[in-house]
């Protein structure tokens, strides 16, 4: 299955893109995400994020669909 | 019972037309207290909006002294102010602006010994700050104090704008458990603006009782890519700072 992922904030500075598309298998959750992209990228290990699923909040163990959207975003601190 | 002088009428014609909001829209804002936390990007911009429209009363609350690494966003300090308190830049400019608004400034830390005195007798809380341990003191205390709650937060290109009502909506904590490590952050000056906009906007709304707020909804604004998204956030029935609470 398909699936969009999108960044936002520092994430995208540390991934290199704002949104991909990712190849998944059945059965396939939104922390496989989370260990795909730190492969890539360790530093993603200690953050503190925040995931959306199809526009509604999330938690990591949240079973993923073919067309999925999942949004990863930090807190930001700026004021 | 607050009365509209002839001045009011005339200085708030054009928002009274907004269908919900006549005169009596315009009395509760007369009445209304509004506590804005921090006169820096975000606070510059939502207390303007806030005198423009006619809040009676404003508290502002900051630390700091005005640097000229502020002006890129800081709208209401200008370079003669470089060294002065924000607050009292935010005071002389907001009673200029509208002199009719009531303008209360205080030049203090917020910390867990005042912050409850510092919002007593407020309608609405307004968040400006530019750090997380601050925004979850004010998150602790709008939430038993039952006050309403808007935040906003900012990085760069883009910004986040919620609008919590305790008892009622996810507080900053359901949505953010875990705050962001200590940073200077990288900000375009009309980053702040639209969110701190946005943030006066929902209090405007609250206080008058129109349109629908941004409970329960959380609003990314991706400046980078010029799009919002909205994402559905709920209580957290185990949140530490808000599960306590009853629905109501």
């Amino acid at each position: 299955m398909m699936v969009k992922v999108k960044f936002f904030a520092s994430y995208r500075e540390m991934l290199g893109e704002v949104e991909r598309d990712v190849q998944l298998q059945d059965g396939a959750r939104v922390r496989d995400i989370i260990d795909m992209l730190v492969i890539r990228c360790p530093e993603l290990a200690g953050e503190n994020a925040v995931i959306a699923l199809n526009h509604v909040i999330t938690k990591e163990d949240a079973k993923l669909k073919d067309g999925d959207v999942v949004a990863i975003f930090p807190p930001v601190s700026g004021g | 019972m607050v009365k509209l002088t002839d001045s009011d009428k005339k200085r708030y014609d054009r928002q009274m037309m907004i269908s919900g909001f006549g005169e009596e829209g315009q009395r509760k804002l007369k009445r209304s207290r509004v506590f804005i936390a921090g006169a820096g990007g975000l606070g510059s911009t939502s207390s303007v909006f806030l005198a423009v429209a006619g809040v009676g009363h404003l508290k502002i609350v900051d630390d700091d002294r005005i640097e000229l690494s502020n002006l890129n966003r800081q709208i209401l300090h200008w370079n003669r102010d470089i060294g002065r308190a924000k607050v009292d830049s935010t005071k002389e400019k907001l009673s200029q602006i509208n002199p009719d608004v009531a303008v209360e400034v205080v030049k203090t830390t917020m910390t867990e010994s005042n912050v409850f005195d510092l919002v007593e007798g407020s309608n609405v809380i307004v968040d400006g700050m530019d750090n997380f341990p601050t925004r979850y003191l004010l998150n602790r205390v709008a939430v038993e104090k039952k006050i309403p709650f808007v935040h906003g937060s900012i990085y760069g290109l883009e910004g986040r704008a919620t609008t919590i009502i305790p008892g009622r909506t996810a507080c900053l904590r359901c949505i953010f458990p875990e705050s962001p490590p200590p940073t200077r952050f990288p900000v375009l000056g009309a980053t702040p603006g639209v969110i701190a906009v946005i943030q006066a906007t929902e209090v405007i709304k609250y206080l008058t009782g129109i349109g629908r707020l941004l409970a329960n909804r959380l609003l990314i604004y991706d400046g980078e890519s010029m799009k919002f998204e909205e994402i559905s956030v709920r209580r957290n029935p185990d949140c530490p700072d808000c599960s306590d609470i009853q629905k109501s």
